[in-house]
């Protein structure tokens, strides 16, 4: 099943009078339950695909169908909504509320959750057993500065989760942690897209990173320089993986 | 979702407590400062109104002279003991009338002095002011025709002499010895004839004429026995004295009948005029208040970006974070006026205590009510530039803002 359907993704910005193609006509097909590394240098345009992906932004020119919806005909309220209910996003430097609880920033996507509002107790059911899988079961109260890196950054994959989203973005998810660290978040979303069949799409510029994916997406220069599929042999549980 | 908005203002706020009670100073200042004078001069004003309410049915005044009258008007043309009788017996629905006029004097007995106010009037009086004698007895119809030199005290007057069995005592007054033949209840504040109930000397009418004369031409108190009509009663008492005072045709009235309503109504004008000028004053206050709300809000919008980007990126729309400072700045405002209520009505408190003339404070609901629209609105107000611009944030930017 066709989740991400996007047909020659422009976008143009104006700095200064200087005209810069940041993405220039990018044709992209993302199915149900892939696990996709969009790699490249800086300025190759992988953020600027994220953001348009992620409904966080909308194209100059091109077309953008999510899961049928086309995103890219939507105003500022809808885009929210869209982001709200399909999109999950893991941030490099996890982009936690520093003032509330682990669990009250799980909580937060269902908070601006309008159709299907969930009443106060129930998101909080669910905001616990989120946490419960991504093994934080016990710094459920802790604040963000009261938990490790790693540790906060499955706090980042619970809120990513909380809404049961159609797509997972992860930019860069280990570039704030050490090596031992992130092999352990790695190997959680790994076993998300596995074992979940959850359809992530992680931009990174590591080469180790994209290795653990079915598939790599290299731009440069705002365009896709290459796409290539590895056959997966076989289903790899790493040490620490839930 | 209201909820949630509410929690998260209150959050804040309870997070920068100090941020945020300096940010309301200004409300604070402005709503004790419309509290307190508000609850000071309504204070006066229910006191003085209530007391003149207290009396009972409604009331009359008839003054001498008229001030609007353009034409000279007779100058012995006083207000009489015998215009009193005139109007009882010729108006229908006038329960009682008494005459009075003003006069201060001191009363001595033994070495000791009191300043009284002396009140020369009718045996009905008792009814009308419906003010009654404590100990003794209140003068007689017959005392008043035969011009007796008898007084009733008041309390502080009885006290002030020293008189402990009052009654049956001589005091001197107007040169001459008056019997004390009783002493009235204690009733504090003022009688309808802006008169300290407590401080009065009460004399017949007739005795009094005798020593003393109506500076300004004496008045009549008329407890009237119907209160719906009143405006015929009035033309009718208008009637009656042109009578008694003997005018032709085309002469002026050379009196003034004023209703219990319309002083009520004069001094409500007064105390209002005095309220809302204050409030204009205030609201410059609140206004600068205002913008210290919008201030603080803007450093908050600033502080908080990464914050809103956040919360963008995982669904809110802009109206939600509209919404959210929105409420924050109203919030701000609304404790500002909170604290501004308490702390000005403990400053009429403490001002009423100080000053003994004062009576105590009163505030009306109204002032409460428009104290917390006020204040609310204001942090409305000047919230929404700062809850604009965070809601006009670009997501992306937001993030990226470190």
């Amino acid at each position: 099943m066709t989740l991400v359907e996007a047909r020659a993704l422009t976008k143009i910005y104006r700095m200064g009078g200087e005209v810069v193609r940041a993405l220039d006509g990018v044709d992209l097909t993302i199915d149900k339950g892939e696990l996709i590394a969009i790699v490249g240098a800086s300025g190759s345009g992988k953020s600027t695909l994220m953001n348009l992906l992620g409904c966080l932004d909308t194209p100059t020119s091109g077309s953008y169908h999510l899961a049928g919806i086309p995103v890219d005909q939507l105003d500022d309220e809808q885009l929210a909504e869209v982001r709200n209910r399909h999109i999950g996003f893991v941030f490099q430097s996890f982009h936690l509320l520093a003032r509330q609880s682990a669990l009250d920033n799980v909580v937060l996507p269902l908070v601006y959750r309008r159709t299907d509002a969930l009443p106060p107790e129930e998101r909080r059911r669910r905001a616990r057993a989120v946490l419960d899988k991504v093994g934080l079961a016990d710094r459920m109260q802790h604040k963000p500065t009261e938990l490790s890196g790693g540790q906060r950054q499955r706090v980042a994959i619970a809120r990513a989760l909380i809404n049961d989203p159609t797509l997972l973005f992860a930019d860069e998810p280990t570039g704030n942690l050490d090596s031992k660290t992130s092999e352990e978040i790695l190997a959680l979303l790994v076993a998300l897209n596995r074992e979940h069949g959850r359809t992530i799409v992680i931009v990174t510029h590591e080469p180790d990173v994209a290795r653990r994916c079915d598939r790599t997406v290299q731009l440069k220069d705002g365009r896709v320089l290459h796409d290539t599929r590895v056959e997966r042999t076989a289903v790899t549980h790493p040490p620490g993986a839930p | 979702m209201w909820r949630e908005t509410l929690v998260l203002a209150l959050a804040s706020i309870g997070q920068n407590r100090l941020r945020a009670f300096l940010t309301t100073l200004g409300i604070i200042f402005g709503v004790m400062a419309v509290i307190a004078v508000v609850a000071i001069v309504q204070g006066v004003f229910y006191v003085y109104t209530s007391q003149l309410e207290g009396l009972g049915a409604g009331f009359m005044f008839v003054v001498s002279g008229n001030p609007e009258a353009t034409e000279k008007i007779r100058q012995s043309s006083y207000v009489t003991a015998e215009d009193a009788l005139v109007v009882e017996r010729d108006v229908d629905g006038v329960l009682a009338v008494s005459p009075y006029f003003f006069d201060r004097r001191m009363l001595q007995l033994r070495g000791q002095s009191a300043d009284a106010v002396i009140m020369p009037t009718t045996e009905r009086y008792p009814e009308i002011q419906n003010h009654y004698v404590e100990e003794g007895r209140f003068f007689t119809a017959l005392e008043l025709r035969t011009r007796a030199r008898v007084v009733v005290l008041g309390p502080d007057l009885a006290q002030k002499l020293g008189l402990v069995r009052a009654v049956g005592e001589k005091v001197r007054l107007y040169g001459v010895p008056f019997t004390v033949i009783g002493v009235m209840e204690e009733k504090n504040g003022i009688n309808a004839l802006g008169q300290p109930f407590d401080q009065a000397a009460v004399i017949p009418h007739s005795t009094a004429l005798l020593f003393s004369s109506p500076m300004r031409g004496g008045m009549l108190l008329i407890k009237l026995d119907n209160v719906d009509d009143v405006d015929r009663l009035k033309e009718e008492v208008r009637r009656a004295m042109r009578r008694s005072h003997r005018l032709g045709h085309g002469e002026p009235d050379d009196f003034q009948i004023v209703t219990q309503s319309e002083i009520i109504e004069s001094v409500g004008k007064i105390t209002g005029i005095a309220t809302w000028v204050v409030m204009a004053i205030v609201g410059v206050a609140l206004l600068v208040g205002g913008i210290g709300i919008m201030n603080i809000m803007l450093v908050s919008v600033t502080e908080r970006t990464r914050e809103i980007g956040i919360r963008m990126a995982v669904g809110a729309r802009r109206s939600d974070i509209l919404a959210q400072f929105l409420v924050e700045a109203s919030l701000l405002g609304l404790i500002g006026g909170v604290i501004g209520i308490g702390i000005g009505y403990g400053v009429s408190w403490i001002v009423t205590l100080v000053v003994p003339e004062f009576p105590p404070p009163h505030v009306p609901v109204w002032a409460i009510v428009l104290a917390f629209v006020f204040s609310a609105s204001i942090g409305l107000i000047f919230g929404m530039y700062p809850a604009a611009r965070a809601a006009r944030l670009d997501p992306i930017e937001a993030l990226r803002y470190e």
